[in-house]
């Protein structure tokens, strides 16, 4: 995946594998991930329930031990690290969760989870501590009112800045955003998106963003990775990656997210569910793709990531936008009249 | 069905709930044609579930109706015993609850629970006219081999798999109306275009009157005919979706909307988004609820509930929003949402 | 998946149940083994020179290893040879089959109680809220907090002493009458069996009293579990789902609420049993019954190992014997269990 930059990534995926089991029964949740992120990127990671993103966090996390491969920031392999070693290497790389309501500790107050970190890692002196601890709070929106409240008192998009404080504070070089705003309203998810951008504007924060919502990963990402059952099918920059799709997975997923402003788009339906067990052989996607379910070489032969398009976009699949050029020749039936057979 | 067919199959009027001494729908006003499907949308606590088993009359303990009716097909239900009540449930109004891994009893077979709504509406149906239908209402949603998984659990079904024979359930009787309350938020996108194609074609070819009650603004975009929006117990917006949808006409709406990462919209530009957090229902203000968070608040916003406010769209149908200066919002949208960042 | 638990899962909890027992019995017989006291000074008495209190130890096996003990006597045990008292010298199997099923019938009638009851008070308790729910909870409370034996003696003051409608604490059947021909053990079935109307409603009159006392402690706990329940589950969206139906309260509060909400009683369930067959010590002896309790507490007493010893492998037996029993249950009721391993889809 060589990007015309003479920047080093800072992060940097190679050949990671996570299996569980091993032998006949054994299955893998990733395989073969490879991709690198240069500083100050947004990179999206997107894909349905069983294709890995979540396992991947926690991997590149150190959540969770890999089967194989390597994870290294700046220069540095994570799986290599253990211990006190590991722990103290943490403030580097960040986690924000999903769930606001479960991973705040209700008896500590607002400041008190944003000082922790700090006290961990031994950074600052008290007096600095709490000062750093209020200014992040303050750019999150969170006044001086709000630091000696619980985090039960709190509203959902309220948590999840607190939460993001916490991630942040510590100055990380990266930061694992997993799914931060799918448990949020939508008029609290926009403010936490555009504050998330702002830290970055401010600090250079890089953003590994693990999103299931398709409009939110193309606002807000430079560059969109998709997973499926495992394996990366496709990456683009994200304006690229949406106005041209070029793997029948990505066709089909971007086809069948409702978009208020486009009704009438005609969706692509697959057959079957996201969470299938991986097939022993061929391209991951045959069983269920529009191009390849009956095609020998998707049964057979697994497609390795190529160039489609510009040099940024590759994809896995032996016919790339093949699915996306017939369906720009088909005429668009609006969404709610196919039905009325 | 009946043989008239009603002008309205289903009518809310005034509806108005009370858990305990908290209001949480307070005067809701809520109309479907035959064959409409009607879109609630709103953020948590906006009242929109409670909604859904207010008009089925499954409050549950603590809550009640306290003023307001519900009609369906023309009949008050809202004065019924809860055994008169059985009686419309399952054959003139049915629902499709929100998450389908908790909304099918997990000691039962599919098979059992789609025969109970069956069997309720209609006594002495034969074992083997049960098991016929139900394989037809199985293939009907696409599940395939109907026969063999009639004679299987819960926990042996997929999510989606789940939805469908919840849908099943629903449609058992040929209802009127269809009570639709996040049929496909747990879903994913995939699964839930799956499930969507599925109702779609179902309620078309049945001439199933939906309240589709979801957060989602795209999939009422997508399903809806009309929406109507919701705000702390109230509806303050009801338009046709492609109209709302252009141009909103209470600020509350026209908020909601600009809040969206619209695909296209561009990334140089910051999301809108709604300052505070919705209010909580044990103190409301004595005037607009949405007003303490609204861009457009005058003093005179906070004094009383405003009346609904009608609106003219040139050549288009007339619509109201519940706002003192609905009006002018009407007409200084800057058109379609996103339309001018598009790529 | 057939509406039955499968073999494969029958067999896996079979096997199960055997390692269990295996263990259970060979701790049982260590921790006896351990216990101070030497049987053979007890059977040769105080007066017995070393040499023969030697021959004695060497005849009972004493000074084999412990393993070897423990394999011959599960090898007696298994041949229907339980040892004999060494108290008493009677042969332990038949003083244990004389009195085991006064127990077991008591224990029994207790547990039919406190089931039924319990499933009857937490229904009510969470149909309708008001006056039975309170009560029920109150009384539940109350009855874990009461003594088994005290009550008995609360119920004999009352019934007998008082209102004189109940048998004293005489036993399972008045003096005057005889025992039914012997064909269960249970005096209720038997003498009805017999044709014998009068010693039927004499042995009913009989077991009332203490198996009221005996099942109030698990009718109280089975009540606050089932009622917890109960609560629990109709809050489940599948009752909304149900109700929306047009199925009535009643029938979704009967056949889908009671039905998820009775699988973690059942469990709960066997092993109540099993403790009422075991702990019912201290009402036999308030109502007289002639059950396993009187020569248990002897046996303890005395040191006299063998009745003992008897004593903890049947109830390992019983108690490993009704967690079948559960389990098996269980698979009926719950299809999710039946499949070893069964992983519910995402």
């Amino acid at each position: 995946m060589e990007l015309e930059v003479t920047e080093a990534p800072l992060l940097s995926v190679r050949n990671l594998v996570k299996s569980y089991a091993a032998g006949k029964n054994g299955y893998a949740v990733l395989d073969d991930v490879s991709f690198d992120v240069f500083p100050g990127e947004t990179v999206g990671i997107v894909g349905e329930s069983g294709c890995g993103k979540s396992t991947l966090a926690r991997a590149i996390m150190r959540l969770g031990d890999v089967t194989s491969g390597s994870v290294e920031l700046a220069g540095k392999d994570l799986t290599a690290l253990r211990g006190r070693q590991l722990r103290r290497h943490r403030r580097h790389f960040q986690l924000v969760f999903q769930d606001p309501f479960g991973s705040l500790d209700a008896r500590m107050s607002v400041r008190a989870i944003v000082e922790q970190p700090l006290e961990v890692h031994g950074i600052g002196t008290a007096v600095e501590r709490r000062e750093l601890a209020t200014d992040m709070l303050a750019r999150l929106g969170l006044g001086a009112e709000f630091l000696t409240r619980s985090p039960k008192t709190l509203s959902g998009g309220q948590r999840q800045r607190v939460a993001i404080a916490r991630a942040l504070v510590l100055d990380p070089q990266l930061a694992v955003l997993d799914e931060p705003i799918s448990a949020l309203d939508v008029s609290v998810q926009a403010q936490v998106l555009n504050l998330l951008r702002e830290e970055q504007r401010r600090t250079g924060v890089t953003y590994l963003f693990i999103v299931h919502d398709l409009s939110a990963a193309e606002y807000f990402c430079d560059r969109i990775l998709v997973l499926y059952l495992g394996r990366i099918v496709e990456t683009a920059p994200a304006a690229e990656l949406f106005a041209n799709p070029r793997h029948p997975y990505t066709v089909a997923l971007f086809s069948a997210a409702p978009d208020p402003r486009r009704p009438d788009r005609k969706r692509i339906l697959l057959e079957g569910e996201p969470q299938a067990r991986r097939p022993e052989r061929g391209c991951v996607f045959a069983a269920r793709c529009p191009l390849g379910k009956d095609r020998e070489i998707c049964r057979t032969t697994s497609p390795e990531l190529a160039q489609a398009g510009s040099p940024e976009h590759q994809t896995a699949c032996h016919f790339p936008g093949e699915l996306q050029e017939s369906r720009a020749l088909a005429t668009v039936v609006p969404a709610g009249e196919e039905n009325a057979r | 069905m009946t043989g008239t067919t009603p002008e309205r199959v289903f009518a809310v009027d005034g509806l108005r709930v009370s858990y305990g001494d908290t209001e949480i729908l307070r005067g809701v006003d809520l109309m479907l044609a035959p064959g409409e499907k009607v879109g609630v949308v709103g953020e948590s606590g906006s009242g929109k579930s409670t909604l859904a088993l207010a008009v089925l009359g499954l409050l549950g303990a603590g809550g009640r109706i306290t003023s307001g009716r519900v009609s369906v097909l023309g009949r008050d239900v809202t004065g019924l015993s809860d055994r008169e009540l059985d009686r419309v449930r399952g054959r003139d109004l049915s629902l499709v609850f929100q998450d389908p891994l908790t909304s099918l009893d997990p000691v039962k077979t599919i098979g059992s629970q789609i025969g109970e709504a069956l069997r309720r509406h209609n006594r002495g149906m034969s074992k083997r006219d049960v098991a016929k239908r139900s394989v037809e209402l199985l293939s009907s949603v696409g599940v395939s081999a109907p026969e063999r998984r009639l004679a299987q659990y819960p926990h042996e079904f997929s999510g989606g798999m789940r939805q469908r024979v919840l849908i099943a359930i629903a449609i058992a009787n040929d209802p009127a109306v269809l009570i639709a309350d996040e049929p496909t938020t747990a879903l994913d996108v995939t699964t839930q275009a799956q499930v969507m194609e599925v109702l779609e074609d179902l309620v078309a070819s049945r001439g199933i009157s939906v309240v589709l009650i979801t957060h989602d603004l795209g999939v009422v975009a997508e399903f809806c005919d009309r929406v109507c929006v919701m705000y702390a117990g109230r509806i303050v917006e009801s338009a046709g979706a492609a109209e709302l949808f252009d141009r909103p006409a209470h600020p509350y709406s026209r908020a909601l909307l600009a809040s969206l990462a619209l695909p296209g919209r561009s990334r140089s530009e910051p999301l809108e988004w709604i300052p505070g957090a919705p209010p909580a229902m044990t103190s409301l203000p004595p005037g607009c609820a949405f007003a303490p968070r609204c861009a457009m608040a005058e003093p005179r916003c906070a004094e009383a509930i405003p009346e609904p406010e009608a609106v003219f769209a040139a050549g288009g149908s007339p619509r109201w929003a519940e706002c003192l200066r609905a009006g002018e919002v009407y007409d200084t949208h800057n058109g379609r949402v996103g339309a001018d960042h598009g790529a | 998946m057939s509406a039955v638990p499968t073999l494969r899962y029958l067999l896996g909890r079979a096997f199960g149940a055997l390692v269990t027992l295996v263990l259970a019995s060979a701790l049982s017989f260590a921790i006896l083994r351990v216990v101070p006291g030497d049987p053979a000074r007890l059977i040769a008495g105080p007066l017995a020179t070393p040499e023969a209190l030697a021959a004695l130890r060497d005849e009972l096996g004493l000074n084999d290893g412990i393993a070897a003990q423990y394999v011959s006597y599960i090898g007696g045990f298994l041949s229907g040879d339980w040892g004999y008292s060494f108290a008493s010298g009677a042969d332990v199997s038949s003083v244990l089959a004389q009195r085991l099923p006064a127990t077991l019938e008591l224990a029994l009638v207790a547990f039919v109680i406190a089931v039924v009851g319990a499933v009857v008070c937490a229904l009510l308790a969470t149909y309708r809220r008001g006056w039975f729910g309170t009560a029920s909870k109150s009384l539940s409370l109350l009855g874990l907090g009461f003594p088994p034996f005290w009550l008995g003696l609360v119920l004999l003051l009352v019934f007998s002493s008082w209102l004189g409608v109940s048998p004293g604490p005489s036993g399972r059947l008045s003096s005057y009458l005889t025992a039914p021909p012997q064909i269960t053990g249970f005096y209720t079935v038997d003498s009805l069996l017999a044709g014998d109307v009068v010693a039927f409603s004499d042995a009913v009159a009989h077991l009332a009293l203490p198996a009221l006392a005996l099942a109030m402690l698990p009718w109280a706990f089975l009540t606050r579990l089932l009622t917890a329940n109960l609560a629990e589950t109709a809050t489940s969206p599948y009752v909304v789902v149900v109700r929306s139906k047009g199925v009535g309260r009643w029938s979704t509060h009967v056949r889908h609420v009671l039905h998820n909400a009775a699988l973690p009683t059942i469990t709960s369930s066997g092993l109540v049993f099993a403790t009422l067959i075991t702990g019912s010590v201290l009402i036999e002896q308030v109502f007289d019954w002639p059950g396993v309790g009187e020569v248990l507490v002897g046996g303890i007493q005395r040191q006299d190992f063998a009745i003992v010893q008897a004593f903890v492998l049947l109830s390992a037996v019983v108690f490993i014997g009704i967690n079948f029993v559960v389990d098996i249950v269980n698979g009926f009721v719950d299809p999710r269990l039946r499949v070893v391993g069964a992983r519910s889809q995402p």
